[in-house]
Order: structure tokens, then sequence, then C-alpha cells
């Protein structure tokens, strides 16, 4: 259940941000970004059916967003304004693949977008997850996104980094303790 | 696995660990949300208008080569075309010269002054020029 004290509160953020990421400041458009990430990726990979082509248009939809942050009426929200940008991109790119498609099951803001609840604590916990992210050193960093995204296997990274394969995989037994230090919230 | 020392011969780290599927999601959209965030720094950087001490900042280093290249450019065409005007005056000079010689000839001179003036004077003065010039 959603409280609405909670969910004016957010969305009131949600406009100030807006308004301050019109005005150029880049940590304002970050905050609107960490925010809509998930769902917009959720969205675009379910339109496109393939995550690394919707991590493009995700970052597309976001730029332009940024371009056209001036048209965006003050007194509308910007998720549903961006998720429709997004989903227009989107079509547009199919059409220019001409790959055949019916009109795929678009999440609107309502059904893809997490509730204001949910991103609250998902917000909350991404931004904690940056910062763990961030703090470590960039060794752990580079072995962590190596082994865990892109899915280098030990050896290979310690080859990469001349390393020794037990120290890559110390490493990475380090980074991911402080990662997941910062998700603990949500695993409880 | 809880030692913060690395030590070689823990049997925790003879073999990969199973991959993580919410660390990996979360580190996807992390690197994504890093590679956004540096693009949109960049355009908004791009759309704040430049000051002119700015472009005198950005371009200062520039300035003074492309201006004494465009001075020294100018100043080899500004020479000759001073050259060319020169010449042609000169060549103007001597043409209308020229005919009033043999304007002055026919109206009463010799036979010789008129063959002078046609063809140039009886000396070899004028191939010793030629060769010299």
């Amino acid at each position: 259940m959603r409280e609405p004290t909670r969910e004016l509160a957010s969305d009131a953020e949600e406009t100030a941000l807006v308004g301050r990421a019109r005005r150029g400041d880049p940590a304002a458009f970050d905050a609107l970004v960490r925010r809509h990430l998930p769902g917009a990726l959720v969205a675009a990979e379910r339109l496109l059916g393939d995550r690394t082509d919707a991590e493009d248009l995700v970052q597309d939809a976001f730029l332009r967003a940024l371009d056209r942050l001036p048209l965006l009426d003050p007194d509308r929200p910007f998720g549903p304004w961006f998720f429709t940008l997004l989903r227009n991109l989107g079509i547009n790119q199919l059409r220019a693949r001409k790959v055949r498609y019916t009109e795929p099951e678009l999440p609107d803001a309502a059904s893809s977008d997490p509730l204001p609840d949910e991103q609250m604590v998902n917000t909350e916990v991404r931004e904690r997850f940056a910062a763990a992210l961030a703090a470590l050193p960039p060794r752990q960093k580079e072995i962590v996104m190596l082994f865990d995204v892109d899915g280098w296997k030990g050896v290979e990274i310690a080859e990469h980094l001349g390393l020794t394969p037990e120290n890559v995989r110390w490493h990475l037994h380090q980074a991911r303790k402080s990662l997941r230090t910062a998700l603990a919230p949500l695993q409880d | 696995m809880h030692d913060d020392e690395f030590d070689a011969t823990n049997p925790a780290f003879r073999s990969d660990p199973a991959p993580d599927a919410m660390l990996r999601t979360l580190l996807r959209d992390e690197r994504l949300r890093e590679r956004i965030a540096v693009a949109a720094r960049r355009r908004l950087l791009r759309a704040v208008p430049t000051p002119w001490y700015g472009w005198v900042a950005r371009y200062g280093r520039a300035i003074v080569p492309i201006g004494v290249a465009a001075a020294l450019i100018a100043a080899v065409i500004l020479n000759r075309s001073v050259r060319n005007d020169a010449d042609a005056m000169a060549q103007g000079a001597a043409s209308s010269s020229g005919v009033s010689d043999l304007k002055r000839a026919v109206a009463g001179g010799s036979r010789a002054a008129v063959t002078d003036a046609v063809v140039g004077p009886d000396s070899t003065e004028f191939l010793i020029a030629m060769v010299v010039r």
C-alpha cells in the first residue's frame, strides 16, 4: 500500500529535479536517470528483445529527453513523458530495421515503471550500491566488471591483468563482499 | 571464505565462484548509468554559451600561428600585385613612346628614322639587353 504523502514527496522531488536538470545541473539529471533506468531497461528490452539494443535505446532516450527538457510542461510528470519518448524511439528503431513486428505490448508508465514506493527503495539501494562500487579499488572494480558483467573467466582476467588466477578470485571475493554489504537491506 | 588477507593456498580461490545474477544486473545498470552520465555532462557543457574569453582560451594557441601565416600570405599577394602593376605601367609607357616615335617619323622624318621607329634602332644594344635580362 502506497502512502500518499510519500508519493507526493516523491513527485515534488522529481519536479524539483526536472527544474534543476533543465537549468543544466548534471547531478539532477543523473538522479532522474537513476530513478527511471531500471523501468526504462525493462521496457526497452521488452520492446527490442535484446539487452544490448535496449541499453543503446535507453541511452538515446535519456539524452533526447535531456535535449527536450525545455519542452516539457512543468506541470506534467517526467516519467510518463519520458516513457512515451522511449517507446516512440524504440518503434522508430524497429521500423528502421524493417523488422516485421506486431505492435508489442508496450509497458505504459503505470505497468513498467516501478511504483513510487518500490522506486524509492530501489533508488536508495541503487545509490548505496553505486557508492560502494565507486569506493572499490580500481583493480577490484575492473575484475568484478569483467567477471560478473562481461562473463570473463578468472584465468582470462588473470592473463589480462598479469595476476595469478587465485589473486584475481581473491580480489573478486573482496569486491563482491563490499557490494553485497550495500545490498544487505534488499536481501533482508 | 572470510579471509581478508590473500592466501594463495586457500582452496576457495582455486576455482571461479558461481555467477551472481543480481550483482550482474546491478553492475550492468550501473555501467549504463555511468555511460549516460558522461554523455549528458558532455551535452550540458556544450549547451553552455561560451564567453569571448572562453574562445580566446580555447583557440588562443592557434590564433598566433594562423595570424602570422595569414600576414605572410597577404604580404606575398600584395607584393606580387604591386610588381604586376608596375610592370604593366612600364610596358604601357614603353608602347606609347614607340607609337609617338612612329608618328613623328611618318610626319616628316627621314627614311632611317621611320625604319628605326618600326624595327628599332640600328644597334646591338637591344640584343645585349635581352641576353642580360
